[in-house]
């Protein structure tokens, strides 16, 4: 698909918030060229890409830039979905809303739960 | 890498579902955040059976059957510990001052919590740990998720980072080590055995014996080869002493052949000029991690009379040249896991490789005070055993060393892609302002680029496993200085060339490898490790590259 991106100051912003798979992901931009101030050297941004192929993920401060706070959040929300689902999928029809409890009010779970278990 | 140590409460906020659903959503993210490489994370062993037993009676008191109950809780502890590392609660850590805690349980996570090296947050919503007198967090799982992401920008950085290395490895390091504890075979034991067969496995050669040290490897290998005084050894002057020092301990000559500028190698070109009837061996060093010429150093050494080859590859280990593994790649190769290294202990160890069976042989005996049966001392040896604790080390760390090699590599890419770019667009800028803004850049080189000299990414038929990232400046002492003040730590490898030693000056004049006399003067290493971050190398990039005065050049070449 083609998204429209602002370059700024080194790096690309999406118009469009996107959640990707895949972090970081090799894109190819195009450039008009009417905005190219002097050619590139090309050795050097082969470098760079690959060392941010290589380099795996892009580490969060630098890529905060690229997206904002919120959408940072929500994204690292969404990464729990999985996890969620698989702990549903073991609790069945166990699986329901409950009221909050307060770390107090567990330990006194605890304290019945031995007592029950030694009584 | 930030450690995460959950309490029962929020993990039970998850498998009760007792939040909303962000909020479950959030829990479930810091739950498998290992797994995404953000953080490590941990339940405190004594939190296992209160999970078990709260959960328990949850359900059975919502009316499930109590068989039924039982295994549903065993399957989310399962689920939890795929993701959350259980952390020990040690025997000798219960001790009087623990038990005079109000709670137990709380006082067992707080100490178990704290054994952890890196920066460590307890997950909890009620923030009612006592955690007076250490530099633990309490963070409920919002802030968690938050501070996940802020970055220790100003913290102070670490040159090498082996407190990240001990926390992801913590389990596999205490069950390595109280495996030794409990079969109690101190010295060669059965991690020796097994440490010996995987790195053997994993170079290729047919022998790998493991020493006390890197030294000792090297220098049981020159006992092995029978060399001694009047016997010379062809080596680099631009090396750790112990590369030298090993030859003079046998009694023989190290003979200084200089250095390849490009990559701090000795220069394969310049060693036969120096061969003479008493070179008994040639020790090429492969610094930086990066292998020398072999090939044409192999074909030097067939020349004349098939001389042994030893690599000192203590910097090497993991390395790859023509297909082959370092170590692997001569007559005998010998490593270091000195804890610095890339597959470090965490005291003093080393290894010989080979694959010629009668000198593995000797290697053996040599490592025993050269005993080929019991009490029978058939050669002079010494006693340079590794021991089987260090082993289980190195063995648990042998588990993310290819990992560890690609992030080197990685992070090697990412220093030469920032630093080009970063001294290209600082060299425009001054050349610019040096000729006014309408003048059109000429591609003469001004200050910054000269003033940093990158070593050339290995060649293509070789792999550097980067146990240090090295480059050339000049006004070494006042680069270093600015670096120290902006908190980045740098090192020399090396600041003086062997045969400028004082205990070896007299065996070769300074003159005479010139290339290895002015590397000396200008190389220095980067923090290297495989957890630095992009962010951190920007920021070591970004002190390099702006030292503006004082790595100006002074002269100009136009002029
Ligand atoms: C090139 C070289 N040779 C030899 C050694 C000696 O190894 P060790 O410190 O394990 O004795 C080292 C490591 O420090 C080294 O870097």
């Amino acid at each position: 698909m083609q998204v429209e991106a602002i370059y700024r100051q080194g790096r690309l912003e999406f118009l469009t918030p996107l959640r990707l798979k895949q972090d970081p992901l090799r894109v190819v931009v195009e450039v008009p060229d009417e905005a190219l101030d002097e050619a590139l050297d090309e050795a050097l941004d082969e470098a760079l890409d690959e060392a941010l192929d290589k380099g795996g993920r892009i580490d969060t401060a630098s890529a905060s830039s690229m997206t904002s706070d919120a959408e940072d959040a929500e994204a690292f929300r969404q990464a729990g979905a999985p996890t969620l689902s698989a702990i549903r999928q073991l609790l069945g029809p166990l699986s329901r809303a409950r009221p909050v409890a307060s770390p107090a009010e567990d330990k006194a779970a605890l304290t019945e739960a031995l007592a029950d278990k030694y009584s | 890498m930030k450690n995460l140590v959950f309490d029962v409460n929020v993990v039970l906020d998850l498998w009760l579902e007792r939040q909303p659903e962000d909020r479950l959503l959030d829990i479930a993210a810091l739950v498998s955040s290992r797994q995404r490489g953000d953080a490590f994370t941990w339940i405190a062993s004594p939190s296992l059976h209160v999970l078990q037993s709260v959960a328990n009676r949850q359900f059975k008191r919502e009316g499930m059957e109590p068989t039924q109950a039982k295994k549903t809780v065993k399957q989310l502890l399962l689920n939890l510990l795929d993701n959350l590392q259980p952390l020990s609660a040690f025997g000798f850590d219960q001790d009087r001052t623990l038990l005079l805690h109000d709670d137990l349980e709380d006082a067992q996570i707080v100490k178990a919590a704290s054994a952890l090296q890196g920066e460590t947050a307890i997950l909890t919503n009620d923030k009612g740990y006592d955690t007076a007198g250490t530099s633990l967090l309490q963070l409920s799982p919002s802030e968690a998720v938050v501070w996940l992401r802020e970055q220790a920008a100003e913290a102070p950085m670490a040159f090498i980072d082996l407190k990240t290395q001990q926390d992801a490895l913590r389990p596999q390091l205490e069950q390595g080590i109280h495996r030794v504890l409990h079969h109690g075979q101190y010295i060669l034991g059965p991690e020796v055995t097994e440490l010996e067969q995987r790195l053997a496995a994993y170079t290729g050669a047919q022998h790998c014996i493991t020493a006390a040290s890197g030294t000792d490897a090297l220098l049981i290998s020159l006992m092995a080869l029978g060399i001694g005084p009047g016997d010379e050894v062809i080596t680099t002057p631009f090396t750790f002493v112990a590369t030298v020092e090993v030859i003079v301990l046998v009694g023989a000559t190290p003979v200084f052949v200089d250095i390849e500028p490009g990559t701090c190698n000795i220069n394969a070109a310049l060693i036969e000029a120096k061969i003479s009837d008493n070179t008994k061996a040639i020790m090429p060093v492969s610094l930086y991690g990066q292998p020398a010429d072999m090939d044409e150093i192999n074909a030097i050494a067939a020349r004349h009379g098939n001389l042994p080859v030893i690599e000192d590859a203590a910097q090497s280990f993991g390395a790859e040249y023509k297909g082959h593994k370092s170590c692997n790649l001569s007559t005998i190769g010998c490593t270091s896991f000195f804890p610095s290294k890339p597959l470090g202990g965490y005291g003093d160890g080393g290894a010989i490789f080979t694959s010629d069976d009668a000198l593995a042989q000797a290697c053996r005996e040599i490592r025993v005070h050269g005993q080929s049966a019991r009490y029978i001392h058939g050669r002079i040896g010494i006693g340079g055993r590794m021991d089987s604790l260090q082993c289980a080390v190195v063995l648990a760390n042998l588990e993310r060393f290819e990992q560890d090699i690609a992030q080197r590599q990685a992070v090697a890419r990412r220093y030469h892609a920032l630093i080009e770019r970063k001294t290209e667009a600082k060299t425009r800028v001054e050349t610019q302002e040096e000729r006014g803004p309408d003048q059109v850049f000429s591609g003469r080189k001004a200050a910054t680029a000269e003033a940093i000299t990158l070593l050339p990414w290995p060649a293509p038929d070789r792999t550097s496993v980067f146990a240090q990232y090295s480059l050339r400046v000049q006004h070494r002492d006042a680069v270093q200085a600015k670096l120290k003040a902006a908190g980045v730590p740098t090192a020399v490898h090396y600041p003086m060339p062997m045969n400028q030693q004082p205990a070896y000056a007299h065996l070769c004049c300074p003159e005479c490898t010139p290339v290895a006399a002015a590397t000396a003067e200008q190389i220095m290493s980067l923090p290297m490790h495989p957890h630095l971050t992009e962010v951190e190398q920007r920021r070591i990039v970004d002190a390099l590259v702006d030292t503006e005065g004082t790595t100006r050049l002074e002269t100009d070449e136009e002029s």
